[in-house]
């Protein structure tokens, strides 16, 4: 029994180090923390702010496709505060500058694992966007931006929030892996942004697509990540339970993909640089 | 003076070739990044050919008008980002690791090997793509003789504005550990010129205007020619700018504590 005991206590010790040399390497820089993950996701609201704004204007347009001015300026701004709760560092460049390097040999040796040695660098971002995801809400919320939801729909856009981050750790997981066969992973990764952030509705909502579009989407797991937590969170009558099984089966194909690519790679792995 | 040129055209050959030979290297990863370009520029021309589904006009301009605007950014963009962009990620590392040390003993002018020492030629598929494009949508947009004249002059003009400002926002190197916040600076600037100017709203068109000129004054020229005196002023505008990155500069190389020596 005491044994048992000491094992989850010397685990639980490991994480508790990785979590905190991660969070205090974050808030070192803090001015590049800040241009990293605030400054971006404030400039990408501001151009879309001042971009809906002129196309009402000047168009003379009362709504486009069932949202006026105010609606898509309310749809942007719970992009802003959901991005600020999701937006995930670009660690899959280190993932990939680690094994291209040769440094994850070490982590074959330590007796704390490279999954789980990531996995405890993503909570301690995660942490931090939480702080900032919050912050952000309240703010908002004080100045009148949006209106508080209620308690169930916060609940709902939770959930969400850790299935989108799930999602999120296994893809750059999947693409930093990639490294085991290619020299670069950031041209990948960097096109996955780009795609999703069209495709997840976050430049323009997903109603604006042509319809036959709208509806294959449904079965990817890109309006997932932003358009339907959005529209659940501005009180849209969504069938969440759907929403969370597609997304669901997306993260178990994800992880599955994610154990066989470090299976495979690791046995293609030469630990350059030892 | 034909010397001078000689000499660092010849320089610049060899860059071209250093930076061919290494890309060449990573076949796969030439392929990638060409196709995260072309990603990068289908985006936006979606995202805009998605909006002019439901509306006439963004801002001033009617859908051709707006994609002439989106080709010439790319253009510009694409340029920059062959000839210039992978070299001010180098330059953070150098200022961080020492290893400008090495440009600052070259016998060439150090601003010139650090803007100019790497070429990412895998983008020059992109580039050619983007200049097709403003010549498909100048067609289609019926631009006079003399604006499709002007055209490389544009490009140069911008891009040099960009270059510019991206070289006072790089200098901030100097003074900061890690260089990816400031690196994270520039892309943000490049995504705020990527849309014209008239859709922001004042102030910030006021305080962004420096900004918003890279691309919206060479292509409110080529739209309607009246506006001239405005691409004559940015052209004033860009040689004060440049005096003033070269002064800059050389001040700020004395913050330069070099951790290697």
């Amino acid at each position: 029994m005491l044994s048992v005991f000491m094992t989850i206590r010397l685990e639980y010790l490991k994480w508790l180090q990785s979590f905190k040399t991660s969070v205090s390497k974050n808030l070192n820089y803090k001015v590049n923390f800040l241009l990293m993950m605030v400054i971006p996701v404030l400039v990408f609201f501001a151009i879309k702010y001042n971009l809906w704004t002129s196309i009402y204007v000047t168009n003379s347009a009362e709504s486009i496709k069932g949202y006026t001015l105010s609606q898509m300026i309310e749809y942007q701004f719970w992009i802003l505060i959901f991005e600020f709760f999701v937006r995930s560092h670009f660690f899959s460049r280190n993932i990939a500058e680690d094994i291209r390097l040769g440094k994850i040999s070490v982590f074959l040796l330590y007796p704390f694992g490279f999954l789980n040695y990531q996995l405890s660098l993503f909570l301690s971002d995660k942490l931090i966007q939480f702080f900032i995801g919050v912050f952000s809400l309240f703010v908002a919320v004080v100045f009148g931006w949006i209106q508080i939801p209620s308690l169930y729909i916060l609940f709902k856009a939770g959930v969400f929030i850790f299935m989108v981050s799930a999602f999120w750790f296994f893809t750059q997981l999947l693409v930093g892996f990639m490294a085991f066969w290619l020299e670069e992973t950031w041209s990948i990764n960097i096109s996955i942004r780009f795609i999703s952030a069209f495709l997840s509705g976050s430049i323009i909502p997903l109603d604006l697509y042509p319809e036959m579009m709208s509806k294959i989407l449904l079965w990817t797991p890109f309006p997932y990540l932003i358009y339907i937590p959005v529209r659940i969170l501005m009180g849209e009558p969504i069938d969440v339970g759907f929403s969370l099984f597609i997304l669901f089966i997306w993260i178990l194909i994800l992880f599955f993909c994610v154990q066989v690519v470090w299976k495979k790679g690791l046995k293609l792995y030469t630990g350059a640089g030892i | 003076m034909k010397k001078i040129i000689f000499k660092y055209m010849s320089l610049y050959r060899e860059f071209f070739k250093t930076s061919l030979s290494e890309e060449l290297s990573f076949r796969s990863n030439f392929a990638l990044q060409s196709l995260m370009n072309i990603t990068f520029i289908g985006v936006y021309f979606f995202t805009s050919a998605f909006i002019f589904d439901h509306v006439e006009h963004i801002g001033l301009w009617n859908k051709p008008e707006f994609f002439l605007f989106l080709s010439f950014v790319f253009a510009v963009d694409q340029t920059h980002y062959m000839i210039f962009s992978p070299n001010f990620w180098e330059f953070s590392g150098d200022v961080l690791l020492g290893t400008l040390d090495f440009h600052l003993l070259k016998p060439f002018p150090t601003l010139f090997t650090v803007l100019f020492r790497r070429v990412a030629v895998y983008g020059l598929s992109t580039v050619l793509l983007t200049y097709s494009m403003v010549i498909y949508f100048g067609i289609q947009v019926g631009l006079e003789p003399l604006v499709w004249l002007s055209l490389p002059f544009c490009l140069f003009l911008s891009l040099f504005l960009l270059l510019g400002i991206e070289v006072l926002v790089s200098l901030l190197n100097f003074f900061t550990v890690e260089g990816m916040g400031v690196n994270q600076l520039r892309l943000q600037i490049q995504h705020l010129c990527r849309w014209p100017d008239f859709i922001y709203k004042n102030p910030a068109r006021i305080w962004l205007f420096p900004l918003l000129a890279i691309t919206s004054i060479p292509v409110r020229w080529i739209l309607d020619m009246s506006y001239w005196s405005w691409l004559v002023a940015m052209f004033f505008g860009v040689l004060l700018l440049w005096g003033f990155v070269i002064l800059l500069w050389s001040k700020a190389l004395n913050f330069y504590e070099s951790p290697s020596s």
